[in-house]
């Protein structure tokens, strides 16, 4: 078996669900939405927002007109780029320990 | 549970990010040793199968859905040290690239699902062995109270915010977030299973 089996494995799952599963998901509310719109305060999560430069808020991108495309590219892009940022930011801790051990 | 910034108010905003970041400060110094080069890809792509887990939401109820939260399921492939860094990673992303959950309310959305959620799934999981003979009742008992605890610390942010009291949405919220706990619990066992059957599992030393 080569090495990176079971990472091949792994990342594909992920974007399987991320790409041909995610533009069948429920766009219902989800439970702390559902919540908030019950209980009358909805709207104040709408007044207030931070963050304006999200590149693809709700999970979309804005040029893909297609809501399931849409929805999977995005899904794609993301899977990729938590699996990257995740993978350079665990990597800090070997380079540390490695610089300590020259030291 | 993905909380948007206007549920919150800046004392809450600016005293979850203090406690998620002293919380994040003692997670470094648990795993800054211990980390193995081989495991990181493993550790990249449950990151990944998270975020990508997060997006299926399943409907409850009429009208309601809900979606992985994946605590239980980094706890159980590589413990709560590195499952908080793998649950925060998620969340900043879905925060900064998605807009989901709020950029103030990060440190509320990590104090529920990357610390509670990881610290109740850890809990569980280590004394759940003496109480569960089923390995998988113990993984689902663990994936649903991780839930719970966080939909209950949520509704304590928000009430403590002054957007509604506590009486009022704690119940409902608990509630719902029992059916999506269910989902969750059904959801980590059959990755779990999954993982196992593919191998991927015993490259790790996580807790199954």
């Amino acid at each position: 078996m080569f090495k990176y089996r079971s990472t091949v494995i792994f990342i594909l799952l992920s974007l399987v669900l991320a790409v041909f599963i995610s533009p069948f998901a429920s766009s219902s509310p989800d439970g702390l939405e559902w919540v908030a719109e019950i209980k009358g305060f909805l709207s104040s999560g709408e007044e207030i927002i931070y963050w304006t430069h999200s590149l693809m808020p709700d999970y979309r991108i804005a040029f893909i007109s297609g809501e399931g495309l849409s929805t999977s590219v995005a899904g794609f892009l993301g899977t990729i780029i938590c699996f990257i940022a995740s993978l350079l930011f665990f990597r800090i801790f070997l380079r540390k320990r490695k610089k300590l051990q020259s030291d | 549970m993905h909380i948007p910034d206007g549920f919150l108010s800046i004392p809450v905003s600016a005293g979850t990010i203090g406690l998620s970041t002293a919380y994040g400060v003692y997670c470094h110094t648990k795993i800054k040793d211990r980390i193995q080069e081989k495991n990181i890809p493993l550790i990249a792509c449950s990151t990944a199968f998270i975020f990508a887990a997060q997006m299926l939401n399943f409907p409850v109820l009429g009208g309601t859905s809900g979606h992985f939260m994946g605590a239980t399921f980094a706890v159980l492939m590589f413990g709560p040290h590195i499952a908080f860094f793998i649950m925060t990673m998620v969340l900043l992303m879905q925060a900064l690239i998605f807009g989901d959950g709020g950029l103030l309310a990060i440190g509320a959305n990590v104090l529920n699902m990357a610390i509670a959620g990881t610290l109740v799934a850890h809990l569980l999981i280590s004394s759940g062995k003496k109480v569960f003979k089923s390995e998988n009742i113990q993984i689902f008992s663990a994936a649903f109270f991780s839930i719970i605890v966080a939909s209950l610390l949520c509704s304590m942010e928000v009430s403590a915010s002054g957007t509604i009291g506590f009486a009022q949405m704690a119940p409902v919220m608990v509630g719902v977030h029992a059916l999506i706990g269910i989902g969750e619990g059904l959801i980590t066992a059959t990755a779990i299973a999954f993982l196992k059957k593919a191998n991927v599992v015993s490259e790790v030393r996580g807790y199954v």
